[in-house]
């Protein structure tokens, strides 16, 4: 099987599947009018922040299960399968226990609390808990920072998904190109492909104003059909891709075969001589010595020409497959030649735990990481503020127990068939570690167009992109909810018409949308790193104080706001160091331990200490929360 | 409704919910375990061992991953539809009678 290169791909994706994908985007606007207009003759605050907390089984568990397969999970995660193989499987297995953990461990309580002081966001509902202001405030600003870090990182996937499928579209390259001319030179913006900023409008576009109209009800709604579409999405893609690739066995044995790639730079010279070529990212030359390279940057072959970032294969079992899409007049010349820090040149290092590294000695994966990454996806799923907030809009708890189940069967039909996929993937598309973030749509490309089906490409792409805007919107309003409700109604103005609560809140989701777009215009690097740091620094500041505060009645209003923002502090911290030992925005794991671990720990250890320090509460306030 | 009425139902509600946590948080220690060990001790690079499948992924996959996430399904299922019980999530409300979660047997 060989490898075609990014733009053969990119090209595969007819018209008709950007037909049936625009065909989705006008599903969800058309979900979003009918949100809004269910709204209408009802309490504005409570219905566009928390749907009127009466969603049955199929919205919530389909909401729920959306919102946390985000856009990491079909573009980072696939990228780190393709770049680790079979060690990913471990790294994802604790989403075995998410629906319980996550779902059971407070729904029942946190959605029974909610009721009784009548909360609609989290900073509020602590707020009320412990009747104190200081709670609320300290929650709200850090709701707001994790998650605005969030949100930045899904623009980017949105982005990233979207460019991928219109790739090989004329009328769409003549507007990229038009913009690169505009805004070549530009501050901020210049640094950034013409396709990302063409695609980032026009998402952000298509996810703010059906979010900002519909509210929570277009959210959840939308959240329902693209929660069916990545379950389709990724069973599809599975059966297309283990047919193509032989059969899982025969995929497993010829992964067995390869050894990590070494990165380093080239230069280019003609075969004929003479001549100027330019070669895009993605060509695939032979070197001097008889190796294959793939450019990771686009360069040319000139007397003048500087030398050029390459993906050095070093397998013959690739190299063999990849050998009819090598560019025949042309040879490359390599300066330099960086191997993996861990696997270089040891096959089968990619069907075995730690999995290979680039830059790390120890692997991707050691044991303690591992483990605390068990952790990690359970109860920093348990600690974000988007998922505690739909637990507060569920009917009942038959609704509960009915979801619990559902997500339990849904997470096992969506993630272990990623692992297998994205491991095959291997062997169908080599060289995707030059854009590692792209290869869940490349795939869907190639394997609709080798099976003689391109416009089902559409649909396959929609899957991750149905996660990256069911997270997104979800994000937004929670920012939203975090400026509108928490701080303007509480600290600014108490007393407000619903009207003005109506415009404000339109408004604020408007503009915190336009403002990540203005950050991600330059488009940050290290997604999955980006995706993790958030969502772990929400779970750092909010499962142990969430938590305890529905479970622990002796607990004081300073220890809360204490434990968040250790919790945080640790987290950012943590992050730092990584970014300064490292080089780049990464994670600093002492022992090998996850930075949530050790910030949710500090939390935990901070907020119990204070609170048996402290005064014990009012009394009344405790039997109003606790009963008898 | 009385007040020690209001209490006394939500204290049992609040017990009810503990239970249930404790025993979640049993069993993610159990399943951590699980795969701990097996993911741990099996799926160590060894360069010189060839690496035996099961369905057509590394055993230690199998083992450690795959068979550990039905289980965990199954016993989703025992937890969700067997032991949790139904709650009454708004004891503030004026008529109990008209709760659409009575409490189960």
């Amino acid at each position: 099987m060989s490898g075609p290169n990014l733009i053969a791909v990119a090209a595969g994706a007819s018209s008709s599947a950007l037909v049936c994908f625009l065909g989705y985007v006008g599903v969800v606007f058309v979900i979003a009018y009918l949100a809004g207009r269910a709204r209408k003759g009802k309490s504005f605050v409570g219905e566009y922040y928390l749907g009127g907390r009466n969603f049955g089984m199929w919205a919530f568990a389909l909401t729920y299960a959306a919102t946390l397969a985000s856009g990491g999970s079909f573009m980072g995660f696939p990228a780190l399968i393709y770049t680790h193989g079979w060690v990913l499987a471990w790294w994802i297995c604790g989403y075995m226990m998410v629906p319980l953990v996550a779902l059971s461990l407070i729904a029942k309580r946190i959605n029974q609390v909610g009721r009784i002081a009548g909360a609609i966001t989290i900073p509020e509902l602590l707020r009320k808990r412990f009747d104190s202001n200081g709670v609320g405030n300290a929650a709200t600003v850090l709701v707001v920072i994790f998650t605005f870090f969030y949100i930045l990182a899904q623009f980017k996937a949105g982005a990233a998904i979207m460019a991928t499928l219109f790739g090989g579209i004329p009328i769409y390259q003549a507007v990229v190109t038009a913009v690169e001319r505009t805004t070549e030179g530009w501050f901020w913006i210049g640094a950034a492909d013409g396709d990302y900023l063409v695609c980032l409008c026009f998402f952000a576009l298509a996810v703010i104003a059906y979010t900002a109209y519909g509210g929570f009800r277009a959210v959840v709604w939308t959240d329902v059909m693209q929660g069916l579409v990545m379950l389709a999405g990724v069973l599809i893609l599975l059966s297309l891709t283990l047919s193509q690739v032989g059969g899982l066995e025969n995929a497993t044995r010829q992964l067995e075969k390869q050894t990590p790639p070494e990165f380093g730079t080239a230069i280019f010279s003609a075969e004929a001589g003479g001549g100027e070529l330019s070669l895009p990212k993605g060509t695939w030359v032979a070197s001097e010595d008889g190796e294959i390279v793939r450019l990771k940057e686009a360069g040319s072959v000139s007397t003048e020409a500087m030398p050029v970032e390459v993906l050095i294969i070093t397998s013959g079992e690739e190299a063999g497959r990849i050998a009819g899409e090598v560019r025949r007049d042309v040879k490359a010349r390599i300066l330099e030649r960086e191997p993996y820090k861990y696997g270089a040149g040891q096959e089968g290092v990619y069907l075995n735990a730690p999995g290979p590294h680039r830059t790390k000695p120890e692997g991707f994966l050691p044991v303690l990481l591992a483990l605390s990454f068990f952790a990690f996806w359970n109860f920093s799923g348990a600690g974000q503020p988007s998922y505690m907030v739909r637990q507060m809009a569920y009917r009942d708890t038959v609704v509960l127990r009915r979801s619990i189940l559902f997500v339990g069967v849904f997470f096992t039909l969506i993630y272990l068939p990623l692992v297998l996929i994205f491991t095959s993937a291997r062997i169908l598309l080599p060289g995707m570690e030059i854009t590692p973030d792209r290869i869940m749509p490349e795939m869907a490309s190639l394997v609709t167009s080798n099976a003689g089906v391109p416009w089902l490409a559409g649909i396959l792409v929609a899957a991750p992109f149905a996660a990256v805007m069911s997270s997104v919107d979800s994000f937004l309003l929670l920012v939203s909810s975090g400026v509108v409700r928490d701080v303007y109604q509480q600290n600014v103005k108490h007393d407000v018409s619903e009207k003005t609560i109506a415009r404000l809140s339109y408004w604020t989701t408007l503009c915190i949308g336009v403002l990540a777009v203005l950050f991600v215009l330059n488009p940050p690097e290290f997604l999955q790193t980006l995706i993790v740091f958030a969502s772990g620094g929400l779970g750092a500041c909010f499962l142990v104080p969430v938590v305890l505060a529905l479970y622990w009645r002796r607990m004081t209003a300073s220890a809360a706001v204490a434990g968040m923002i250790i919790g945080g502090t640790i987290m950012l911290l943590f992050y730092l160091i990584g970014w300064k030992v490292n080089g780049e925005f990464s994670a600093f794991s002492p022992f090998n331990i996850h930075p949530f671990i050790w910030a949710s720990s500090a939390n935990l250890l901070v907020l119990v200490v204070i609170t048996l320090r402290g005064r014990k509460p009012d009394q009344e306030l405790v039997e109003r929360y606790f009963g008898t | 409704m009385r007040r020690e009425d209001r209490n006394r139902r939500l204290g049992e509600s609040f017990r009810q919910a503990s239970r249930e946590t404790v025993v979640i948080v049993i069993a993610w220690l159990v399943f951590l375990t699980w795969t701990g060990l097996v993911c741990g001790l099996g799926g160590r690079f060894d360069p010189d061992k060839p690496v035996e499948t099961v369905f057509g992924m590394p055993r230690w996959v199998f083992f450690g991953v795959v068979l550990p996430w039905i289980a965990a399904c199954s016993f989703t299922f025992w937890f969700s539809m067997i032991f949790m019980k139904d709650t009454d999530l708004d004891p503030d409300r004026e008529d109990p009678a008209e709760d659409s979660s009575p409490e189960r047997p």
